[in-house]
């Protein structure tokens, strides 16, 4: 897939690197708990593709926190955890003060406030590196198949349309939570944000 | 002195923690909350409030916006913005309102600073 140039391809695999890197230190500060992260995988599949990739990672249904961006590019961004574990990270979060049911209650919320945070990290990161702007929506709290997460099942997105995907997973270590940070950018959006990589590039060299 | 400070923010575990804080640093300050800028606008109608803590990206009107109206509601009184929007543009709106910028994940550190800086300027009084 010839969409972007190997430099660009680096250059996005690097920016993300440090976008998430970003999100990953608000995720440490948020839990008081090292966060690794893997290195960003940076490919061109289809939603479809992207879809039944979430779900061969999952046991079951799968939690999600979405952010749809836009700006001089635009995309999808999504926090998403394979396995319900995040009462430890509620607990975390709030402290021990809260009696479990009040807890259990609260955890879409406590999921939605990482998302918030760890997809606003990235996106913001992206954008200051850029000298751009994003205007994002409010996270939104998903539940169920990868397909579903991503709009495919409901004809909402275009099943075959290739996508850039951007995907970066990270581990808690001590509490056994991991996840994965996925962003998608069509074909066009791919395109621009390869050129402003570009300019990026160039007034680095100087 | 005791402060009378407004919460606001769509997400109610963000409230939680943002008032395990300030209960933390400041025991004696009366804490309200509002889950969108709408709801704060009416809270407001009834009150008075020293310290305004205002997230950017609300259901409906934004935090922005919010803090511009609170602003002329209460002109002595300390805004901050507490925000996961990093982005410059955002800062330097929020710099523009004469509005603080604190980031999420809450740092208490930012925020006792914050609370500093209104003591210090004796700002933040019932002055409105």
């Amino acid at each position: 897939m010839s969409v972007l140039t190997d430099l660009q391809h680096d250059a996005v695999t690097e920016m993300l690197n440090i976008a998430v890197g970003r999100a990953a230190s608000a995720l440490n500060e948020l839990v008081d708990e090292e966060v690794t992260l893997s290195v960003p995988r940076v490919d061109f599949i289809t939603r479809t593709e992207a879809g039944q990739m979430i779900d061969e990672r999952a046991a079951d249904s799968v939690c999600a926190v979405a952010q749809e961006f836009a700006g001089q590019f635009s995309g999808n961004a999504l926090l998403i955890f394979p396995e319900a574990k995040s009462l430890s990270l509620v607990r975390m979060m709030i402290g021990d003060q809260v009696p479990l049911e009040a807890m259990t209650e609260l955890e879409q919320e406590a999921l939605t406030e990482v998302g918030n945070i760890v997809l606003n990290a990235s996106l913001g990161t992206i954008a200051n590196l850029l000298d751009m702007q994003f205007e994002s929506s409010l996270p939104m709290f998903l539940k169920g198949t990868g397909l579903g997460i991503l709009g495919v099942e409901d004809g909402q997105a275009e099943a075959g349309d290739l996508a850039l995907l951007v995907e970066v997973d990270f581990q808690l270590k001590n509490s056994d939570i991991s996840g994965y940070v996925l962003f998608m950018l069509d074909v066009v959006s791919a395109q621009k944000f390869g050129e402003l990589l570009d300019a990026y590039l160039k007034k680095l060299a100087g | 002195m005791s402060k009378t400070v407004l919460l606001v923010d769509d997400n109610r575990v963000a409230r939680m923690m943002l008032r395990l804080v300030i209960a933390e640093l400041r025991p004696d300050w009366v804490i309200s909350e509002a889950a969108s800028a709408e709801e704060a606008l009416d809270i407001a109608r009834g009150s008075t409030f020293d310290v305004l803590l205002i997230d950017v990206g609300l259901p409906g009107m934004s935090g922005l916006d919010l803090a511009v109206r609170l602003r002329e509601t209460f002109p002595g009184a300390g805004i901050a913005m507490v925000t996961a929007n990093i982005q410059k543009p955002v800062r330097d709106r929020a710099a523009a309102i004469g509005a603080a910028f604190i980031e999420k994940p809450l740092k208490p550190d930012a925020l006792l600073a914050f609370f500093a800086s209104l003591e210090s300027d004796g700002q933040g009084g019932n002055s409105s």
